[in-house]
């Protein structure tokens, strides 16, 4: 194979992975009744590497810039993988999504009252309450929640030092 | 090597741009997880999440994002959706008829 379709072959190679990794993570999800919606992400994201890491060191066994292509081809997926995972969760959990969606089917479209009425801070609240609990982020004690595993803990004081660095501010009702 | 390092660039960009609202927005999982480790021993009930989670909070302020937005727009006092809003949510609505879901729970 010519060098510059070699140079291009290795660009595409995150794109196939990327390819194999929804591909994987779709039929898992739809084929595999035990495989819930967060682990067909995991399974693909996997596979999805696995047939990277192949790929790199099948193709560029021979060049001198081996550990380039694995590291830069690695980020690439990864970033790749991390933008349809967040396709995934805001099409699930967006609160926009959930309002577009419930005035996606209204001609005369909803007052604001009406729209609250079928999707409110409690629903809010509740579905969030439970997604929590199934991943174990968070336990009930007679009636009170307390922290279970520290990821999305984690994961929320990041973020908040995140928002601190580039907005000055916790929250987006802080002045 | 060059399109290479530009492809590399384009990606790490597409992260930042995927992960910016949630920094620039207050996720309800965020709110909650926090109120909660701030309870600590004594534990949070859900009427306090209820009070201070209200739907000037959590709702409104998006629906005003979408206004913003030209997603929706408010004729009288009817909020309607636009064809930029209706083109948006098929991509989801596609998406998810592909991936056998039901509707968004929010």
């Amino acid at each position: 194979m010519g060098k510059v379709s070699m140079d291009y072959l290795i660009i595409v190679i995150p794109i196939i992975g990327l390819v194999v990794n929804v591909c994987v993570q779709l039929l898992s999800f739809r084929c595999i009744r035990s495989v819930a919606l967060l682990k067909s992400v995991y399974l693909g994201f996997t596979i999805g590497y696995i047939c990277l890491l192949t790929m790199v060191f099948y193709w560029c066994v021979s060049s001198r810039n081996d550990y380039f292509y694995i590291v830069t081809n690695s980020v690439i997926y990864t970033s790749l993988g991390y933008c349809y995972f967040n396709f995934i969760c805001l099409g699930q959990t967006g609160r926009r999504i959930r309002i577009l969606d419930e005035l996606s089917n209204e001609s005369n479209g909803l007052t604001l009252d009406a729209l609250l009425e079928r999707y409110n801070a409690r629903d809010v609240i509740d579905n969030r309450i439970n997604r929590l609990l199934n991943n174990g982020q968070i336990i009930c004690r007679q009636g009170k929640y307390f922290i279970g595993k520290p990821m999305v803990l984690n994961m929320s004081k990041l973020i908040l030092m995140l928002k601190l660095l580039i907005q000055g501010k916790k929250s987006e009702f802080d002045r | 090597m060059y399109l290479h390092v530009c492809f590399f660039y384009v990606s790490v960009v597409l992260v930042y741009i995927v992960t910016y609202p949630a920094i620039e927005v207050d996720s309800p999982s965020l709110v909650i997880i926090m109120s909660v480790a701030h309870a600590r021993a004594d534990g949070l009930a859900k009427d306090k999440l209820y009070t201070l989670l209200t739907n000037d909070v959590l709702v409104k302020p998006r629906v005003d994002d979408l206004i913003f937005e030209d997603m929706l727009t408010l004729d009288g006092d009817r909020l309607r959706i636009t064809k930029k809003g209706s083109m948006f949510i098929r991509i989801f609505v596609m998406y998810r008829k592909i991936m056998n879901l039901n509707q968004s729970n929010g």
